[in-house]
């Protein structure tokens, strides 16, 4: 009985096994017949055997290729590859998530980095568009002899005769260059400068019993030199006229500026007609530029032309009338670079006095202020890599009155002094409204081979009014030094700066005087201004230079 | 009272005039010795010493080997040839 059991479940499991691995290889089984294993058993024992034999009954058939391992192996490796198929696309999945990721994350560090810098953007625009520099003349000066005489320098000034050994620090200018670049062609500059408050102001009176003290003391102050558009590309479609500039508002002139860079020692002295008193900068509008030519653009043509105020920089508009300014340059050889060569130069102009309109003189010199102002200057100049020479005759009408003789250092006309009558013969001469002016200039360099060194000179002769049969005040001027160039931004230079009165000493009648201005001096007679002719000026200046 | 005479200020600007032609007479020569050196040598750095002022602002402009530079670019040339040295 028990047997019998064993044998039917022993055949149900060997048949569930067969079915199953038939189930598992259809095609197999249906298209090939597979080789059979065949197993027995014996049911007194219940051992399986392969072999059949006595007692022993055919238990099952089961196909070889159930039992074929390269089968289960092959299955294993399709299970496998199956997964390994997954993991792939899940990896690409994943690559391909975090390269949306990347981008996701590089899209939003631009939008950071385009957040960030606002600070960084403006500071990139505020270099291109804006630029800042200064330029400072200093000096120490000495005077072995003091006299009555135009200013070397601006905002510098020198007591009279009997001062000798007269020394002083002083600060000639004192640029900031502001340089604003708001497109392509158009700069707008704004400088101001220092110059020397001079003078005891009235005490204001504040109230009934107050008052203020004054505080105009000879402090270094700024006031505005420069402010100007400056706009360089109207005449561009004139290929000849590239380089042309348009400029408004306080401007340097056409002439004095290119005449400091020509002679290139503005900081040691002006030069001929700043020194008689023609400023560098009115209020105006100009138009300057070269004109060049052929294949290699020389330049043989360099022009400005102007209108201003007839008041300078530094003073307010009365008249109704403007000053007309014009400087014509001609390099007959063609100049590869500005100043380059030969070149001749006519300058011309033409203002008035700067009074009002309704201005009414009084005796003795009445209408004199309101008169004409003309100032010319014909040049020969030369300029190379070693060395600049300069010609230049000056001749005006009415461009050098006391004021501008005695700009540096004035005689006292206060009561007691010993140069009321000097003063006044100054007057007489130079401020009648008829005179005319006549000057000599050379000026030069010579630059040292190989050396920050270059010597320089400078000799003027100027007539302050050629109406006068022997004027006092006709005097020559002169000026040697060497100059010593550190880098390109500083420059140092020693030299002697000398004025002389050079006639001979003589007396001055009052009557000629008033030929000049009837009624200046009240009751001339035979008096006489003694010692008419001033002394001489001697000093020694040593300059320097900053510029960036 | 220094005395200079007429002929003596009419001779010093008769021998200025004769100067200023002669020199443009010799426009044709060599400018400079920096550009004799220049071709001799092959160098091309501008030196400060060999080149002339011809505005002085801000920035100042000079001219070296016929180039204007300005007073920032010459700085620049300075500084990079004395790092390559």
């Amino acid at each position: 009985m028990n047997s019998s059991i064993f044998r039917i479940a022993l055949r149900g499991i060997l048949t569930a096994l067969v079915l199953t691995t038939v189930s598992r290889f259809p095609a197999h089984a249906q298209t090939s017949p597979a080789p059979l294993l065949k197993l027995y058993v014996d049911p007194s024992t219940g051992q399986v055997f392969t072999r059949p034999g006595a007692g022993r009954a055919l238990l099952a058939e089961v196909p070889v290729s159930a039992l074929d391992t390269g089968a289960i192996e092959r299955n294993i490796e399709r299970k496998t590859q199956v997964q390994l198929d997954a993991n792939q696309r899940q990896i690409q999945q994943l690559v391909r998530q975090n390269a949306t990721l990347e981008q996701s994350n590089a899209a939003l560090q631009r939008q950071v980095a385009e957040i960030e810098p606002a600070w960084r953007s403006y500071v990139n625009e505020f270099e291109k568009k804006f630029r800042v520099g200064a330029l400072v003349y200093a000096d120490w000066r000495m005077y072995t002899h003091t006299t009555f005489q135009p200013q070397e320098l601006e905002s510098i000034n020198t007591p009279g005769p009997q001062n000798n050994l007269y020394n002083s620090f002083d600060i000639t200018r004192a640029y900031l260059n502001f340089y604003f670049f708001p497109s392509e062609g158009l700069t707008a500059r704004v400088t101001p400068d220092v110059y020397r408050a001079i003078g005891n102001g009235t005490n204001p009176a504040i109230g009934h019993g107050t008052t203020f003290a004054s505080n105009l003391d000879g402090s270094l102050n700024l006031r505005l030199k420069y402010a100007y558009i400056d706009y360089n590309k109207l005449f561009d479609f004139i290929r000849p006229m590239k380089g042309n500039s348009i400029q408004a508002g306080a401007v340097p002139n056409v002439f004095i500026p290119w005449s400091e860079d020509l002679f290139g020692f503005r900081y040691v002295t002006l030069g001929p007609w700043n020194y008689y008193g023609l400023s560098s900068g009115q209020l105006g509008i100009q138009v300057t530029g070269p004109l060049k030519f052929g294949e290699k653009q020389l330049q043989y043509i360099d022009y400005g032309l102007g209108v201003y105020n007839n008041a300078s920089y530094r003073t307010y508009e009365q008249t109704n009338t403007k000053q007309f300014m014009s400087r014509i340059s001609v390099y007959p050889f063609g100049a590869k670079w500005r100043f380059d060569g030969l070149g001749f130069t006519w300058f011309y102009d033409y203002g008035y006095g700067n009074v009002a309109p309704d201005y009414q003189g009084t005796a003795p010199f009445f209408q004199a202020p309101q008169a004409h102002i003309m100032r010319q200057a014909i040049m020969a100049h030369y300029t190379n890599y070693r060395w600049g020479l300069i010609f230049e005759y000056d001749f005006g009408h009415n461009a050098f009155n006391s004021s501008n003789l005695f700009s540096g250092s004035a005689p006292s006309t206060a009561a007691g002094s010993p140069y009321i009558n000097f003063n006044t013969m100054a007057t007489g001469f130079l401020n009648n409204g008829r005179s005319t002016q006549q000057g000599f200039d050379v000026m030069g360099h010579y630059h040292i081979p190989h050396t920050p060194f270059t010597a320089f000179g400078l000799f003027q002769w100027f007539e302050p009014n050629t109406q006068v049969n022997t004027n006092p005040f006709d005097f020559q001027r002169w000026i040697v030094g060497i100059q010593w160039q550190y880098n390109e931004y500083l420059r140092f230079a020693l030299d002697t700066q000398n004025l002389s009165y050079y006639h001979d000493q003589f007396n001055v009648s009052e009557s000629y005087v008033n030929s000049f201005v009837p009624g200046l001096f009240k009751a001339p007679g035979t008096k006489v201004i003694s010692n008419a002719v001033p002394v001489d000026d001697h000093s020694i200046f040593l300059n320097m230079e900053f510029n960036y | 009272m220094t005395k200079f005479t007429l002929p003596w200020i009419l001779g010093v600007a008769t021998a200025s005039i004769s100067l200023t032609v002669f020199a443009a007479c010799s426009a044709n020569a060599p400018a400079s010795n920096q550009a004799a050196v220049q071709a001799a040598t092959g160098q091309s750095r501008p030196d400060l010493s060999d080149c002339v002022l011809i505005s002085t602002g801000s920035p100042s402009k000079y001219v070296c080997n016929d180039k204007t530079y300005t007073s920032y670019e010459l700085t620049k040339l300075r500084s990079s040839y004395g790092a390559h040295q």
